[in-house]
């Protein structure tokens, strides 16, 4: 029998781990929810008369479950998608897996343009340990010279690893 | 090198052939089979010889006391492997991409790897099922 494998999104101050099949970017420091679209729709990132406005950090996880020996080689990338103009991902390896509470803010953490890891060559290595891998930090920004209205293409992101 | 084969893409069993002659192994398809402990087991006692077999039943091994290499019967013989114990190599690298998808296998690897002149030596198959190809490789 396999590993069993979920995206894991933490939220709030605990934080609480949700295991997700979405990585969704709000206004709120909330889960991603089922689908792309309905909490997007429900707490969206609007442009900003002047400056840059932003997402709550999203901090995800791989999360391993079930009958194996070792995870190891963790890695994180974002494999497809683009991102119209004034809109970017920032994004980094937190190095642990230790939480921060997400910030609204300009994210201190999440610092890495998403164009310098859109390729598997390029991904994130994460660390392992407990069935959890270290935390991915990411972040929306959407400035003031975006034009796009409405929702913005999906984006997909992958997580690798190796599995005995 | 590299070849190419004719499978779909999951692994579905592993087994090795332990030094009393008998077999030991799990299928990945099949959770009432042999498992986890049966499988630490194969890893510490250095197994004879251990194979990976796709969904079809085209197997992948390696032997561990020659080094040689056996892609769905095809052979590739080593020369000059040491006599020292060949450790095994093997594991599955798989992806899984937002958006509800199953994780899928990338490739898994079977080969060895021991020590010569006071360096890591590496050779194994590498097997891309989705492409139904694999290469003969150090890079493992």
């Amino acid at each position: 029998m396999a590993a069993t494998f979920t995206a894991s999104e933490s939220t709030s101050t605990g934080p609480t781990k949700t295991d997700t099949s979405y990585l969704n970017f709000l206004v709120v420091d909330e889960v991603s929810g089922s689908d792309t679209t309905t909490e997007p729709n429900n707490h969206p990132i609007v442009i900003p008369a002047a400056g840059t406005n932003y997402s709550y950090e999203r901090w995800c996880q791989g999360h391993w479950t079930g009958s194996f020996t070792t995870i190891s080689n963790v890695t994180f990338y974002k494999k497809s998608g683009s991102l119209p103009t004034g809109v970017t991902i920032e994004g980094a390896d937190r190095g642990s897996q230790t939480y921060t509470q997400s910030v609204i803010t300009h994210s201190t953490i999440a610092t890495t343009d998403s164009t310098s890891w859109d390729v598997v060559g390029e991904a994130f290595t994460l660390g392992y340990a407990t069935n959890y891998s270290d935390y991915v930090v990411m972040q929306l920004h959407v400035a003031n010279t975006a034009t796009q209205t409405g929702t913005i293409g999906t984006m997909t992101y992958t997580f690798g690893w190796d599995e005995v | 090198m590299e070849g190419q084969y004719n499978a779909p893409n999951t692994v579905s069993k592993v087994e090795a052939k332990l030094p009393d002659g008998g077999f030991i192994g799990y299928c990945d398809y099949e959770p009432g089979h042999i498992r986890r402990g049966h499988w630490e087991h194969i890893v510490n006692s250095h197994p004879l010889a251990f194979s990976v077999y796709t969904t079809d039943g085209q197997g992948f091994s390696v032997d561990l006391i020659d080094g040689s290499l056996n892609a769905g019967g095809e052979i590739f013989s080593v020369q000059g492997v040491p006599p020292t114990p060949l450790r095994l190599i093997y594991y599955k690298h798989m992806e899984s991409d937002t958006g509800g998808y199953e994780p899928v296998c990338a490739y898994f690897v079977v080969g060895w790897q021991t020590t010569f002149e006071g360096r890591n030596v590496r050779l194994g198959l590498k097997v891309f099922p989705r492409e139904r190809t694999f290469e003969v490789t150090q890079e493992i």
